[in-house]
């Protein structure tokens, strides 16, 4: 138990920075760049934590601690997937419940550490975080249930092992959508851009504008952690049975790279309706889960 | 009845005396009357006369007809009738009036500096909308990237823009104020810097207005080496327009290699003068580099690969749906708003308004071979990327023809330093953001003494504003690099 | 096996239904109808082979992918780029309803299809319940939209559902009615080419509301 804990917070500490290394040099890659080194985020990160952060006269204390609970939450949430088969930590019924609450309370921190800062931009980006994520809400929801239903089971942590009983029609119907809110909830093109440096098109960025040295660290590698707990769980849905199955979680920051690489982002008025195309591919694999004609064999 | 207003003959220096100097009364009626028959005001300044009378002098023009009018007001009791509420290209004319004479439009509905007169940068009173629900945006004047300061206030319910003004200032040089008196031996550097991006553009059309006061004709080869220069300069920004473009949505590809293409058709200018922003190559009476035989075969086969990369690069924006979906119907500016504060350059064209000074109101090499106007119908940010893509496509053509018919001869004459006395002349220049206009007059000892910049940005600043109209707050930002107007050119 | 990717592709083509009732641009649409297309084309490959000359399954194939998935669409994109139509027409009813609407037909067609007494005919009924869906998914797009484009493509859906009930059907008849009726959709699409490039010289847009009135 001791050890599952220790090994997940780990993997999910040192592996999670590399996840963006590795998007980045993809990105590079596709656009005839030599790009960044695969472990700047590490360099970056160093270099964060040793400096001393600068606080805007407007803040409180939220502002100080959001960053060490966003870290803490996201921490606390990705530890609960277990990254090979036979190393959950907890399993009950409905602790997905639990695991999206997590994010949520970071969420709910971030939002109010960029609101205390009193910028207007920040207060933009709030506002934009907020009603997003609750647009992706759902979608997440709906695929975990339909993944919950192949397997027979009630606890999440135990449906990642299961594997679905190899329905793969219906596992694809609900990891697709899955992963296009990841898209939307890490702040990946079509839905934000990580890169951009205007301030007026930002969504998750502008929040953590205010935030420097030590917070804007723990604030960045929160970040990553969620990336990493995003595409663990994809991993885990699709390759439930192997140990080794969370070096695939590379092979998912590749592909977001590719996305990345080929679309353009959208405006922010059609991000609604691109959630709703994702939550009605996941209704469909939703209500065959149910069908009685849908044999497989 | 006499003629009241003066032609303005291009290349020539027109004497003062013939510009008609009018009472209040009949001038406002006279250009009214042009206004509405199609005239577009290209200059409206004032100057002090001998008697150091203020006078505001009016340069304005018919596209259709190829004709520039000049014609002046005499200003009594430091104040005159506004125009603004008449015809709104008038707007930011008066306002730049009233900064820089203290001559008072009076009616004008929003009268205040356009820059910040007297060094008090960013006090500035904006326009408010006043409501619960209203939020209010500042941007600038530092900016997250590197670009130059101006600030914008917008008044935003939710995530629309109700109303954006914009505020500048910050780049003042105060480089007409140091004209006066001149031509000074600076003067030609000066010029190239009015706007870093469009040097060959502003240079061209100050050597234009010196070779009309000294009488010089230049050689046909060192017209066709400007020529060649400015085309150069339109394709380098708006292959960077291009990429910068592709760049805010996110779209890489588009963004790296147009980014680097820009570079090459920069390292194409320094091919021809040393310079990749073609400083000091455009001077008064011809041209300081000439182009022999091993340039312009190595600027044939550079430009041939450049246009190779850039078509493939900037093609891939017009093939990917997410990028035309984010392009489509964002910053539409009808064309009757463009038409009505008389926007130029290629966020005029795309609107489908066909106003191209290169067309209009030739000038040098342009007189000889023809280059097409390229529209687009929308006035959305994809129009203005459509434009820019055409654009490009045509000058590169252009260029190719102009290297293979270049004509013999030398690339420069002296023009002297004696400037015809007590004149007035106009130089019209189509630059790679559009029309921009130098009116220069002399006093009697041949001295200037008003020299007088019109920036394209200056007509197209509102353009902006008007764009971001009922739009996104989001896409402000490319929205503003759709149009990519000058800051310092605005300044000056 | 083979069961389990006549499900896949069925569902691929419900999933392409969704994308062209949700997409708003010609481009877009496009490329799914020829993905659609191309989609279809394999159904014949999974005709049990005792029924059929396997010659005739692979004629039938080739030649549907060619027509379906690129020489309509090739079509079709070339008469978009020649009218330009650059601005997104609003459709009667919103993308997020149509999409919907897509979805719960979809699953309609499922839940009813297995209650039909002639679903033995087909290859597999998943497939008859998707040809269901894209019959009704094809007229909705055609009543719903503006654009002529748009129109096209639904009429094109309608087509392809007709195309998966004829193989459906396959064992009872031959499969060279499949060929006829494939060239005659060809041609109709070039007739339709050609009427949209009238309708744009004549309109200077493709706007169908604008054909309510005659033209002088």
């Amino acid at each position: 138990m001791i050890i599952n804990i220790i090994i997940s917070t780990a993997a999910a500490l040192v592996f999670s920075p590399l996840l963006i290394g590795i998007i980045n040099k993809t990105k590079a890659f596709f656009s005839g760049r030599r790009g960044s080194p695969f472990f700047q985020m590490y360099f970056d990160l160093y270099r964060l934590l040793k400096k001393d952060a600068v606080r805007s006269g407007t803040t409180t204390i939220v502002f100080i601690l959001a960053p060490v609970i966003v870290f803490c939450c996201t921490l606390a949430a990705a530890v609960l997937i277990p990254i090979s088969p036979g190393t959950g930590i907890i399993s009950f019924t409905g602790d997905f419940v639990l695991l999206f609450y997590l994010l949520g309370l970071a969420r709910f921190f971030l939002i109010i550490s960029a609101l205390d800062t009193g910028s207007s931009f920040e207060g933009m980006g709030a506002s934009r975080e907020a009603f997003f994520s609750a647009m992706a809400e759902p979608v997440v929801f709906i695929s975990i249930l339909t993944i919950l239903r192949l397997n027979g089971t009630t606890s999440f942590t135990d449906a990642l092992g299961g594997g679905g009983a190899g329905n793969w029609i219906i596992i694809s119907l609900a990891t697709v959508p899955f992963f296009i809110v990841m898209l939307a909830e890490n702040a990946r093109i079509p839905f934000d851009d990580p890169n951009t440096h205007l301030e007026l098109t930002m969504i998750h960025e502008v929040m953590i504008l205010d935030n420097s040295g030590r917070g804007l660290a723990l604030m960045e590698w929160a970040a990553s952690i969620k990336l990493w707990l995003f595409s663990l769980i994809i991993v885990r849905i699709i390759l439930p049975g192997s140990v080794l199955s969370f070096l695939l979680t590379f092979v998912i920051a590749v592909i977001i790279g590719i996305v990345e690489s080929v679309i353009a982002r959208t405006t922010l008025l059609k991000i609604p309706q691109l959630l709703f195309s994702a939550g009605i591919i996941a209704f469909l694999g939703f209500f065959l889960s149910f069908s009685k004609i849908f044999v497989w064999s | 009845m006499k003629e009241s207003s003066l032609i303005i003959k291009y290349n020539k220096s027109n004497p003062t005396s013939k510009v008609p100097l009018l009472g209040e009364d009949v001038f406002r009626k006279k250009v009214l009357e042009m206004t509405r028959g199609g005239g577009r005001v290209n200059s409206f300044f004032s100057a002090e006369n001998d008697n150091e009378d203020l006078v505001l002098y009016l340069i304005i023009s018919y596209d259709a007809r190829g004709e520039t009018h000049a014609l002046s007001m005499k200003v009594e009791n430091k104040a005159f009738k506004s125009l603004t509420n008449e015809d709104t290209q008038f707007h930011l004319f008066e306002r730049e009036i009233y900064e820089q004479s203290g001559i008072r439009p009076l009616g004008h509905p929003w009268l205040k500096p356009v820059r910040f007169p007297g060094g008090n940068a960013g006090e500035m009173d904006f326009f408010k909308i006043e409501g619960r629900e209203i939020h209010e945006v500042a941007v600038g004047p530092i900016h997250a990237g590197i670009i130059e300061p101006g600030h914008f206030r917008f008044q935003c319910h939710g995530e629309t823009v109700y109303h954006l003004e914009t505020s500048h200032g910050y780049q003042h040089r105060g480089i007409e104020k140091k004209l006066t008196g001149g031509p000074y031996r600076d003067t030609v550097y000066k010029m190239g810097v009015i706007a870093g991006d469009s040097t060959v553009a502003h240079s061209t059309a100050y050597a234009q207005i010196m070779e009309a006061f000294t009488r010089t004709a230049i050689p046909a080869r060192a017209q066709a080496v400007r020529a060649i220069a400015l085309e150069l300069e339109r394709c380098a920004n708006h292959i960077g327009d291009i990429g910068a473009l592709s760049g805010d949505i996110g779209y890489l590809s588009t963004s790296a290699y147009c980014g680097r293409i820009r570079g090459d058709f920069l390292n194409m200018s320094a091919l021809l003068c040393g310079n990749r922003f073609s400083r000091g190559l455009v001077l008064p009476g011809g041209v300081g580099a000439d182009i022999d035989d091993d340039i312009r075969e190595q600027l044939a086969a550079r430009l041939e690969a450049g246009k190779k990369d850039f078509l493939s690069a900037a093609s891939l924006l017009w093939e990917t749906p997410s990028v035309l979906a984010r392009f489509d119907s964002t910053g539409i500016i009808s064309a009757e708003s463009a038409e009505r504060i008389k926007m130029v350059g290629p966020a005029a064209r795309a609107c489908g308004i066909e106003r191209d000074v290169r067309r209009d109101h030739p000038s040098g090499y342009y007189h000889l071979s023809y280059i097409p106007v390229s529209t687009s119908e929308m006035g959305d940010v994809s129009s203005r990327a459509y434009v820019r893509w055409l654009e490009v496509q045509e000058s590169i053509k252009f260029i190719e023809k102009l290297l293979a018919e270049l004509p013999v001869g030398d690339s420069g004459r002296e023009t002297g330093t004696n400037l015809k006395p007590d004149s007035i002349t106009v130089s019209l220049i189509e630059g790679w953001r559009g029309e921009l206009c130098h009116t220069a007059l002399t006093d009697g000892t041949g001295r200037f003494r008003r020299y007088k910049i019109v920036d394209p940005s200056f007509h197209n600043w509102l353009g902006l504003a008007l764009a971001m109209r009922g739009g996104q707050i989001s896409d402000f930002p490319v929205c503003n690099k759709s149009f990519n107007l000058s800051y310092c050119g605005f300044d000056l | 096996m083979q069961n389990n990717l006549l499900i896949l592709i069925s569902l691929l083509i419900i999933l392409s239904n969704i994308f062209l009732l949700g997409s708003s641009r010609t481009g877009a649409m496009i490329r799914g109808i020829a993905f659609q297309g191309v989609l279809l084309s394999l159904l014949p490959l999974f005709l049990p082979s005792e029924s059929v000359r396997i010659l005739d399954i692979i004629i039938l194939a080739v030649l549907s992918i060619a027509i379906k998935g690129v020489i309509i669409p090739h079509y079709l994109r070339k008469v978009t780029r020649n009218i330009r139509t650059k601005k997104e027409l609003h459709p009667y009813l919103g993308y997020s309803v149509s999409v919907i609407f897509g979805l719960l037909v979809s699953y309609g067609s499922f839940y009813f299809i297995g209650k039909l007494p002639f679903m033995y005919l087909s290859i597999s009924p998943f497939n008859t319940s998707a040809a269901f869906a894209s019959m009704i998914i094809g007229m909705f797009i055609i009543a719903t939209r503006r654009n002529i484009i748009a129109q096209i493509i639904g009429y094109l859906v309608f087509e392809n559902a007709g195309f998966i009930l004829g193989i459906s059907i396959a064992s009872s008849q031959p499969l060279f009615i499949e060929i006829g009726i494939l060239l005659d959709l060809l041609a109709g699409i070039v007739i339709m080419v050609v009427a949209v490039n009238h309708i744009h010289l004549y309109f200077d847009n493709v706007n169908t509301d604008s054909l309510e009135r005659l033209n002088k």
